[in-house]
C-alpha cells in the first residue's frame, strides 16, 4: 500500500513539473524567428537555392564553364578550350521575390525568371524553407535549326520548380527541388517536358569556405506523348545524363564565389536537365568533366 | 495583401507564359547531297570561315582552320578516321554542336560526313 502512495507522489511530482516547464516556455513564448542564410548566394553550382538579394538589392552574376579536361595540361584542363558563360542580374523586389534575367553563350539562350519565397524556415516551428521559381527562356539559334515549319514560339522554353531547403546547423543546409522543363519545340531524339529531381548541399568547412555539392537527374515525361506516336518517339529518344557537381565556395557580404567540377556543360537549367550528354560514368572521365565557377556580386 | 499588385504582375506573366505553350516537334530542312564526290577545298574548308570556326582556331587553339592550313591541321591531330564519320572526332564536335558547328546547316554538316566516308581526301 506505501508503494502505490509513494507512485502516486512521484507522479504528481513529475506532472507539477511538466506543467511548470510548460509555463516557462509560455513566458518566453517560442522562437519563431525565420533562420536567415541557409545557403550564402541565390545560387548552388548550377541550382537556384532559396535564396534571395534582399528588398531593392541587386546582383550581377558571371558564370563560366570550362571545356572539358580531357586534354590535360595541353590546354590547362579546358581552360584554354571552348568555355561557356552566363551573365545575369537578379533584382529583389521585395523580400520574398525575386526577379532575374541572363543570357548564355552556348545555345544563345536568353532567360527571364522570378523566384517567390513561399515558406521560410522557423527556428520554431516551420522546419524548411519553400520557394517557387518559373523561368521562361528564348532560344537564340539560327532559324534553320527549328526546321522547315518554324514559328517564333518554337524558340520559348520553360522550367518550373520547388526548392525545399533546410539549414540543419549553422555548418550544414540542403535542399531537394523537383522540377518541370518544358520545351516549345524539339527534335526527334527528345520530348518537349521532363520531369527532374535535384539535390544540392552545402557544409561549411572553414569561416565562410564551404564544401557544396550538386546533384540533378531527369527523364523524359512520356504521358503526354500521343499514344498514335508513342512508340517511334519512344525508340529515338535520347536520354539525358544525370550531373553531379562538387566544389568550394568562398562568400563574404558583397561576394559569393564558387569554383567547381561538373559534368554539367550548359548553365539554363532546362537545358543541362534535358540535353545533358556528358555522364560520369561513359568511358574517360577527363572527358565528361568540366570545371566551373560562379561569382555573385551583391550591390 | 501588400504586394497584391506584384503578384498580379506576376500571374500575368506566367499566364502570357503558359499560353505560349507548345507540343511541336522539329521538321528538319530536306538534306541535299550531290552525287559527285564532295571536294575539300570547295564545299568543306570554306565552311569553317563561314560558321567562323577560324574566331577560335587558331587564335586560341588547335587545329588551324584558316583556308590552306585546315587540312594539315586536322590530319596531323587525327581528327578524322578515314570512311569513318563516327569514329572521327572532327565529325563528334559538328554532332555534338560544339560552339560555332551549332551553326551548320543539315546539309553543311551532311557535306562533312560524306566527306570523311569517302575518304576524307585532300581533294
Amino acid at each position: 500500500m506505501k508503494t502505490i502512495h509513494n507512485s502516486w507522489k512521484f507522479l504528481a511530482v513529475l506532472l507539477l513539473l511538466a506543467f511548470t516547464v510548460q509555463v516557462s516556455a509560455q513566458d518566453d513564448g517560442p522562437d519563431r524567428r525565420p533562420v536567415k542564410e541557409t545557403f550564402n548566394s541565390t545560387l548552388l553550382i548550377d541550382q537556384q537555392t532559396n535564396m534571395l538579394p534582399r528588398k531593392g538589392g541587386l546582383e550581377f552574376i558571371i558564370h563560366h564553364r570550362l571545356g572539358t579536361m580531357e586534354n590535360g595540361i595541353k590546354d590547362l584542363a579546358g581552360i584554354y578550350g571552348a568555355s561557356n558563360i552566363r551573365l545575369g542580374f537578379n533584382y529583389g523586389i521585395t523580400e520574398r521575390l525575386m526577379v532575374g534575367i541572363g543570357t548564355e553563350r552556348i545555345n544563345k539562350f536568353t532567360d527571364v525568371f522570378a523566384k517567390y519565397l513561399i515558406l521560410q524556415q522557423k527556428r520554431t516551428g516551420m522546419p524548411v524553407s519553400l520557394s517557387y521559381m518559373l523561368q521562361m527562356a528564348v532560344d537564340g539559334g539560327n532559324t534553320a535549326d527549328f526546321g522547315t515549319q518554324y514559328e517564333f514560339t518554337n524558340r520559348f522554353s520553360y522550367f518550373n520548380q520547388l526548392i525545399v531547403s533546410r539549414k540543419f546547423s549553422n555548418n550544414l543546409s540542403f535542399q531537394v527541388a523537383p522540377s518541370f522543363s518544358h520545351f516549345n519545340a524539339v527534335d526527334s531524339t527528345h520530348w518537349n517536358d521532363y520531369l527532374g529531381i535535384s539535390a544540392g548541399g552545402r557544409f561549411k568547412v572553414y569561416g565562410e569556405m564551404s564544401v557544396i555539392a550538386t546533384y540533378d537527374q531527369a527523364f523524359a515525361f512520356t504521358a503526354m506523348i500521343p499514344s498514335s506516336q508513342k512508340e517511334t518517339r519512344m525508340e529515338k529518344l535520347v536520354a539525358p545524363k544525370p550531373s553531379f557537381g562538387l566544389g568550394l565556395e568562398i562568400a563574404s557580404p558583397t561576394h559569393c564565389f564558387m569554383v567547381f567540377a561538373s559534368n554539367a556543360y550548359d548553365i539554363v537549367p532546362q537545358l543541362n536537365m534535358a540535353y545533358n550528354r556528358f555522364s560520369l560514368f561513359n568511358e574517360g572521365l577527363a572527358k565528361q568533366l568540366h570545371f566551373g565557377f560562379n561569382l555573385t556580386v551583391r550591390f | 495583401m501588400k504586394y497584391k499588385h506584384l503578384m498580379t504582375l506576376l500571374a500575368g506573366i506566367m499566364l502570357i507564359g503558359l499560353a505560349s505553350c507548345q507540343y511541336s516537334t522539329i521538321v528538319p530542312e530536306e538534306v541535299v547531297i550531290p552525287d559527285e564526290p564532295v571536294s575539300y577545298s570547295v564545299d568543306v574548308e570554306p565552311l569553317f570561315t563561314t560558321v567562323n570556326c577560324i574566331q577560335c582556331h587558331p587564335t586560341l587553339m588547335k587545329p588551324d582552320l584558316r583556308v590552306g592550313k585546315s587540312y594539315a591541321s586536322i590530319t596531323s591531330m587525327n581528327l578524322v578516321v578515314a570512311e569513318k564519320p563516327e569514329e572521327s572526332k572532327l565529325w563528334e564536335y559538328i554532332k555534338n554542336r560544339h560552339n560555332s558547328a551549332a551553326s551548320l546547316t543539315a546539309t553543311q554538316k551532311a557535306l562533312i560526313e560524306k566527306w570523311i566516308t569517302e575518304g576524307a581526301k585532300n581533294n
